[in-house]
């Protein structure tokens, strides 16, 4: 094995992890706090508004950035969930288990606030197209797999069948990206990746980036928490057998 | 060490099956996947009029005639043909000339009947004042052509 | 004041501005409440397991491995 490899098994031991976490968690709140504080100020304050969207545009925020996430989140789940059914790694099965509810809440609001955005720019809360149907699918996924790791007694089956579902779901996320070049559909085509560079004026395009940056250290602060939330429990149940078995 | 191989073989060897699986289907019901066709698709008879369709482009500049009771009518184009257009009722608040549109309805004596517009904007995003700018020093063309590249037309 | 009534109108458009980002808030921080409760409950519980061994029993951990 290189000494990447090692290096990462080093860190990826759950006792280090402990440690590490530890170090990295006040960062993660640090940033949130800092990110989420910068770019609702821009956001609410300090843009414009569209030339046609007026100030609907702000809807795009908190919009694009939980879209983001919600599919970065699911490429997370499914690529620990790969590690784990292939080198059955305890901290990658942690991982993708609790990155499930993030990407969960990530991917309904996302829709919610797409919702919200859509009643007053295209006169339709919803509507049957293949971006909007691909997300709504991306949010099954997320709940199936929840539903898959608690629906077994054994905790270590329910953990290989769910990532079996999130390897499966994964055919989605390109899905979801490439809906709108693929086929017609009411969503407008990302204005991010174009020919001619981004489609977004930069006083609209800092906004809508710190608060990609603060919805990705939310995760890194919660994802954090709820892992290590995880390996104390695990360590629990042993000290609690020990004590019973002793 | 080959266990863990032959696991991780299988992972990827599932992902590609699975992955031409999904292409597969979804270039067999590409029909149904579509929100709306085009005015070039619907004139060409690529499809079947006789029932409950979307026809999505742009409202063609100076084809809009507001008439009694809050009936409009317009045309719908994609720059290489158009349909007529006909709707009762309230329009969203993007709806304009040289805007996207889908309207949902079916056809009747060659004039599609909607019974619901939805307005599809583009994904420029900028200030009044830079749109005002750009208009005013003749770079709106630019603007102009990457909305129409966009996802109207195809 | 005249300002402040705008900014909360939203041209027209605040119920549906102000909802999605209220909302947003909401259910981020009440993700962010549970998962850190979560933590902490744990991180109690362990602590108060491996005070009760240390001050109940230090011998039995030595004499675990056995």
């Amino acid at each position: 094995m290189d000494a990447a490899g090692k290096m990462f098994l080093k860190h990826a031991n759950p006792q280090r992890f402990l440690g590490l976490s530890a170090v990295v968690l006040p960062w993660a709140a640090g940033a949130t706090v800092v990110l989420v504080t910068a770019g609702v100020y821009l956001a609410l304050f300090a843009s414009p508004p569209d030339y046609q969207q007026g100030e609907t545009v702000r809807i795009m925020y908190v919009h694009v950035p939980a879209a983001w996430m919600a599919m970065f989140c699911y490429s997370i789940m499914a690529a620990a969930s790969a590690a784990m059914l292939t080198w059955k790694h305890p901290l990658a099965a942690m991982v993708a288990k609790c990155t499930a509810p993030i990407g969960a809440s990530f991917t309904f609001l996302a829709l919610l606030t797409g919702s919200l955005w859509g009643k007053p720019m295209w006169d339709a809360w919803w509507v049957w197209d293949a971006r909007l149907t691909s997300v709504l699918v991306l949010l099954f996924l997320y709940l199936g797999y929840i539903a898959l790791h608690n629906a077994f007694d054994d905790p270590g089956r329910g953990s290989r069948a769910a990532s079996v579902l999130a390897l499966v779901g994964f055919v989605n996320v390109p899905i979801i990206k490439f809906s709108v070049d693929w086929w017609n559909t009411l969503h407008q085509p990302s204005s991010m990746v174009t020919a001619e560079g981004p489609a977004i004026h930069a006083s609209m395009l800092a906004p809508l980036l710190v608060m990609a940056g603060a919805y990705t250290a939310y995760y890194v602060w919660v994802l954090l928490l709820r892992v290590r939330g995880e390996i104390i429990a695990v360590k629990i149940r042993a000290l609690q057998m020990r004590q019973a078995g002793g | 060490m080959r266990l863990r191989h032959k696991r991780l073989t299988f992972i990827v060897i599932g992902l590609g099956l699975l992955a031409a699986a999904a292409a597969l289907i979804l270039t067999a019901i590409e029909d149904s996947i579509v929100f709306f066709y085009s005015p070039t698709q619907i004139l060409e008879g690529e499809i079947t009029t006789d029932r409950r369709l979307r026809v999505g482009g742009l409202v063609e500049e100076g084809s809009v005639e507001r008439g009694q009771d809050s009936t409009v009518r317009f045309r719908v184009t994609d720059l290489m043909s158009a349909v007529p257009v006909q709707y009762t009722g309230l329009l969203p608040d993007l709806f304009a000339e040289n805007q996207g549109v889908v309207a949902e309805g079916h056809f009747r004596n060659g004039t599609f009947q909607a019974d619901e517009i939805l307005a599809k904007h583009d994904e420029n995003y900028m200030p009044p004042e830079v749109a005002e700018a750009l208009k005013a020093s003749g770079q709106w063309e630019a603007i102009e052509n990457s909305l129409k590249k966009s996802g109207a037309f195809e | 004041m005249d300002s402040l009534a705008a900014f909360f109108n939203m041209g027209g458009y605040g119920a549906f501005v102000w909802p999605a980002f209220v909302t947003s808030g909401l259910v981020l921080i009440a993700l962010l409440a549970a998962s850190w409760h979560f933590a902490k409950a744990q991180e109690r519980t362990l602590a108060r397991l491996e005070s009760d061994a240390g001050a109940g029993a230090g011998a039995a951990e030595d004499g675990h491995e056995t």
